[in-house]
């Protein structure tokens, strides 16, 4: 087993609510090796969400408590500034939600939802994000991307919108990957498109992805580890 | 875009077609007589014959209405006045001023009282919104919170008054309200506004920082924001490119319908800074019985309201796309 | 508002303007009890006599220490809803017209308040002949119009003739009546326009006289001539209906510029020759009037006395229920008021229709509180009793108290009770109609607990401000005491007197809301207007006047309202204008 590219230890993630301090998470350990899938399982309200969004530091400072260690390729992310997780995020780490159409912002064009990441982590102009969106819209297959790259999220499908959400989440070829129920929502053939573009890309770019789900089959289908 | 500016100004017209039909029709079912303020001590059923001549409501209730509908189209020819050329809305009861006119002259007070004010409350009340949203539960928004409620349980005439009393009359640092042309002298304009501004503006202040901050706490929740943030964009850029763009219909639709209702006169600020704008001129129509002068600012009043409504639509349209296509 | 000469109109016809009418005499609480009225300046009635020709000569007399020169503001909620004289009526408009409008006559107001009627355009107040039946009046020289050109007895006798063009509606009516001796007088004359002219005036340009020749002798014409519904109007700058906007001035200050709504500036006449004006000083250069600026917050400029307001009169409003305390208290507040009667009286009519009983109706004159009613106007400064039908003003009125109300103001419910069993009426509903306002649903409640107290039934009929004299005025109301004032058009008992009791009168719509027709009455007032003799002829009205409270007892008397009024330290000259309740707006100026 090579030294693994993730690896979480003894997290504890505590909220405090009106009714008292929730234990969400007490003291987890896992470790992600490069290109592998983690699979995460459990009922709603066990966690998981809470977990990764801890390791992109998306939790909400002022209500949990963290504590533990999470390294990503040796840095450790509960102690980075705010300034260097938004230098990971997106670009190294990249998140995939549950709900699409919830999670892309209806105002702007699906194009320069993804384009925005790409030119903020690579400086690129607006023409070659634009350009980059396009590739990566051509990637996750959606059909005349060139056209639809130009679209909101309201005029795409449930599919395609997922489809987009992970063009929008492999942008800058981000080492991790945590997927969030990334079909929940979806029916079982788009689901099964998703999966499988899931693993294509994967393939392609050697991401680990931490994938949660409450779905075992799901799990079964993809997950390397399960946890 | 113009098959929807033509659909809702055709239904604007009928709109006011109904609500000057209506004004008519209320006018008449009250208590009172308009020709009896002008038939003198001892009003003998001659002279208000005469008054009601002189007056044109001798006629029946739908030929009264038909000439002065008539008159917004083609003009009217009185007896007393001569021609009245369209749009004709006729002549005050009051005073014998032709409404129009009166109109013309008194809507520039209005306007720039509500939108010196629209200025102010939108800066101070959005700013103070959304630094409240950004600083959620700690004492910034507090303060803004408490002040805002304390901002829109106040009363225009009380604070006015009180302003007039400590800025203008102890401490000399405003002059007195007044309203001079922006043409005329632009620095008597502003002086003479700043207190009714600021005035007018304390209500208002409070209510959008009150939904400033509301929608934003919303909107900063939202799932699209959180993504933004996934993506590794800067706080700034997620506050504002985000949140705020989503925070930001409901403010325009209210800011425009707020604006709409001021244009057809702030009644109270006017009346307490002692400036002539609708506002004034609709309560004095009210209170003697001034119908032509009376249908003329409920017509203004209802046009405001109405075009901001169509610019809100289209504003909507330009800040959430959805909108755009539905 | 108020209830005072030549205003009373706005009370009896403008309807919307109810409310402000109201709210205006409202004293919530407040004044002192027990002293008299404590203002700089102790007014006790104007006590009007006729002046001779050389009263009538001008200039004015100086008043002392004043100078000439500068700019006197005069403010007011409402613009003057009328500029043509022939249509004014207001006494908001009158003050206005004080300064470019000249009647035949008019008031000559001394230092202490005193009022003498003089002529103004004319050289004396008038010659009376036939037994009263013709007047004759002669035109002083140099009377000259704004633009330079001589004002004639043909201009004079337009703006009598003016009172019958179709747009001229809200004037006085009684020289029109007097006249042609018409209540329907329009149709007797068709107006100046047609070229033709009233043969019951007649002139003589040579001699500058006017001559009319009355339908019937009414010994006080002089006094109706001095209403500016009767000023001189020139024939050849007559712009009919128009003029309203832009009069001729023949007075000391002419209009130059007019916001409408908005501000009035007059500056001076050159042409007006002083010599030739008993009654207008003029001392400031300009009168600038600005409108907008309710009561309390005029008050409160004035209090505050900052920059302009230091010049500034108010040209109607008095100081509100709301800050008389602190006028009263503050000495140098104190120093900056005056005050006066109104010339009207207060009065709750009785419905002599429905209460056809006369100890019913002194039963309830016994009852009313009056103590209480005052309190709530604001005590003794809010103004004196009434126990007479004529107010302290009018001419040869004598004071009399016939039912003890200035003994027992708080009212005498057993004497109430006493007459109600005399007439087996114990328990008898009373429906008492009121216009809504703060004040007068505080006094409802002290007038409903006395009725029950004197052994009544009242019901209380509180009605819309707006609607209140539509209603009060309909013959076939179903109120039995209405709230009600009246303000005479000048100092003899005729313009109380005749409009309020005569039977001929009573219609909708009619002032005559008693509905008072009792046949020695409607002819005592016919008679007495035939008498030529001034004195016997108000030594009659006064008779008439108590005759009538002891014989039929159709009302009862309320108050003679005292007014305070504000101005800045800047001003000279400030007295009360009994005629136009008022500042006396000839007389003010600048101080150095």
């Amino acid at each position: 087993m090579s030294t693994p590219f993730l690896s979480v230890r003894d997290l504890r993630v505590h909220f405090s609510t009106e009714d008292g301090v929730v234990k969400a998470v007490d003291g987890l350990d896992f470790d992600l090796e490069q290109g592998k899938t983690l699979g995460i399982v459990g009922e709603s309200g066990s966690g998981k969400s809470v977990t990764n969004l801890a390791i992109l530091g998306l939790h909400h400072k002022d209500s949990t408590a963290i504590g533990g260690e999470i390294l990503l390729d040796g840095q450790e992310l509960l102690t980075a500034t705010e300034r260097e997780l938004e230098r990971l995020r997106g670009n190294k780490m990249a998140m995939i939600f549950q709900d699409a159409l919830a999670s892309l912002s209806p105002y702007h064009t699906i194009g320069r939802q993804i384009g925005e990441t790409y030119r903020k982590h690579t400086g690129a102009s607006k023409k070659e994000a634009r350009a980059r969106s396009i590739e990566m819209l051509t990637k996750v297959g959606i059909p005349q991307p060139d056209l639809r790259v130009d679209d909101y999220p309201h005029q795409f499908s449930g599919g395609m919108r997922q489809r987009a959400m992970i063009a929008m989440s492999l942008v800058c070829n981000p080492t991790l990957l945590i997927a969030d129920e990334p079909t929940t929502a979806l029916d079982v053939t788009v689901q099964a498109q998703i999966m499988d573009l899931l693993k294509d890309l994967q393939q392609e770019f050697g991401t680990s992805i931490i994938f949660i789900t409450h779905d075992l089959g799901v799990i079964a289908d993809i997950a390397t580890t399960s946890s | 875009m113009f098959r929807f500016l033509l659909r809702r100004i055709a239904g604007g017209a009928v709109i006011l077609l109904i609500i000057s039909a209506i004004v008519f029709v209320l006018f008449y079912a009250a208590p009172r007589d308009p020709a009896r303020l002008a038939c003198g001590k001892v009003c003998t059923p001659e002279t208000l014959a005469l008054v009601k001549q002189n007056l044109g409501i001798a006629d029946p209730l739908p030929v009264q209405y038909w000439h002065w509908f008539e008159g917004l189209f083609v003009g009217r020819d009185y007896a007393t006045f001569g021609n009245c050329p369209a749009p004709c809305l006729g002549y005050s009861f009051r005073n014998s001023e032709p409404v129009l006119g009166t109109i013309l002259d008194r809507f520039p007070t209005t306007v720039s009282l509500s939108l010196g004010s629209a200025v102010v409350f939108v800066i101070f009340g959005v700013g103070s919104g959304m630094l409240a949203a950004v600083k959620q539960g700690k004492a910034l928004d507090k303060i803004a919170s408490s002040a805002s409620l304390i901002g829109s349980s106040l009363q225009i005439y009380i604070v006015g008054v009180f302003a007039i009393y400590l800025f203008t009359d102890q401490l000399g640092w405003l002059d007195r309200p007044s309203y001079t042309p922006f043409t005329e002298n632009p620095g008597a304009w502003f002086s003479g506004l700043l207190l009714p501004w600021l005035v007018l503006s304390v209500i208002f202040t409070a209510n959008y920082t009150r939904m400033t901050r509301s929608q934003l706490v919303e909107t900063l929740s939202e799932d699209y924001v959180r993504t933004a943030r996934a993506k590794g964009l800067a706080a700034r850029t997620v506050f504002f490119r985000f949140a705020w763009r989503g925070a930001m219909g409901p403010i325009v639709t209210i800011f425009g319908l707020d604006l709409g209702v001021l244009f057809g006169g702030a009644i109270i600020t006017e009346k307490t800074f002692n400036l002539h704008g609708i506002g004034e001129l609709s309560v004095k129509a009210v209170s003697t019985s001034d119908l032509p002068m009376l249908l003329g600012v409920v017509l203004v009043a209802a046009t405001a309201i109405l075009v901001f409504n169509v610019i809100v639509d289209a504003v909507y349209a330009l800040i959430d796309p959805r909108v755009r296509l539905a | 508002m108020s209830l005072s000469r030549r205003n009373f109109v706005i009370a009896t016809s403008v309807a919307a303007g109810g409310s402000m009418l109201l709210s205006a005499c409202s004293s919530g609480g407040g004044g002192g009890e027990g002293k008299g009225p404590a203002g700089a300046k102790e007014y006790t009635g104007a006590s009007v006599t006729v002046g001779t020709a050389a009263d009538s000569k001008g200039p004015a007399p100086e008043v002392k220490g004043a100078r000439k020169g500068g700019t006197i503001y005069g403010v007011s909620p409402d613009d003057l809803s009328h500029l043509d004289p022939q249509r004014i009526y207001y006494a908001l408009n009158s003050t206005g017209a004080m300064l470019f409008a000249r009647c035949l006559t008019g008031y000559k107001t001394a230092e202490d308040g005193s009022q003498k009627l003089v002529g103004d355009l004319a050289t004396d107040a008038g010659t009376m002949s036939d037994g009263g039946k013709t007047w004759t009046f002669t035109l002083k020289d140099g009377l000259k119009w704004e633009d330079g050109s001589e004002l004639t007895v043909e201009d004079v006798r337009h703006g009598f003739e003016r009172g019958w063009a179709k747009f001229v509606t809200e004037g006085a009516t009684y020289a029109q009546i007097a006249l042609t001796g018409k209540d329907d007088w329009r149709k007797e004359y068709e107006g100046p326009y047609g070229g033709k002219h009233l043969d019951a005036i007649k002139i003589d340009k040579a001699k500058k006289t006017i001559t009319f020749h009355l339908a019937q002798p009414r010994s006080d014409f002089n006094f109706t001539v001095a209403m500016h519904s009767y000023a001189a109007t020139p024939v050849k700058m007559d712009t009919k209906e128009k003029y309203d906007k832009k009069p001729v001035s023949c007075g000391p200050y002419r209009l130059k510029h007019r916001a409408v709504d908005k501000s009035m500036t007059w500056v001076r006449n050159k042409h007006w020759d002083a010599s030739t004006d008993p009654l207008r000083n003029a001392y400031p250069d300009v009168h600038e009037f600005e409108f907008g600026t309710e009561g309390l917050d005029l008050a409160d400029r004035l209090i505050a006395d900052q920059g302009k307001d230091q010049q500034t009169i108010t040209i109607y409003n008095n100081v509100p229920a709301e800050r008389m305390q602190k006028v009263l208290t503050d000495p140098d507040l104190k120093k900056r008021s005056f005050n006066g009667l109104l010339t009207g009286i207060y009065y709750y009519a009785i419905n002599c229709k429905r209460v056809t009983d006369v100890n019913v109706r002194k039963a309830l004159i016994h009852a009313w509180p009056l103590e209480q009613i005052r309190k709530i106007y604001g005590g003794q400064n809010s103004g004196d009793y009434a126990t007479t039908i004529l107010s302290p003003d009018i001419q040869g009125r004598e004071k009399f108290d016939l039912y003890g109300k200035l003994k027992k103001p708080q009212g005498d419910p057993e004497a109430a009770k006493k007459l109600l069993k005399k007439a087996d009426k114990l328990g008898m509903k009373i429906v008492y109609a009121f216009p809504q306002s703060p004040t007068y649903d505080k006094t409802k409640v002290v007038i409903e607990a006395a009725l029950k107290k004197a052994g009544f039934d009242p019901v209380i009929k509180p009605i819309d401000s707006t609607s209140y004299y539509d209603q009060a005025q309909q013959t076939d109301n179903n109120f039995d005491v209405m709230w009600f004032g009246w303000s005479p058009d000048w100092p003899t008992g005729y313009t109380l007197l005749q409009p309020l009791f005569d039977g001929t009168t009573i219609a909708n719509g009619s002032n005559n809301v008693s509905q008072l027709d009792v046949d020695w009455v409607t002819e005592a007032i016919k008679e007495n207007v035939k008498l030529s003799d001034p004195k016997a002829a108000n030594k009659a009205w006064a008779e008439l006047d108590k005759k009538i409270m002891q014989e039929q007892a159709p009302i009862i008397p309320e108050m003679y309202q005292r007014r305070f009024y504000l101005h800045g330290s800047k001003v000279g000259g400030a007295q009360f204008d009994p005629q136009f309740s008022a500042t006396l707006i000839t007389k003010v100026y600048v101080k150095a």
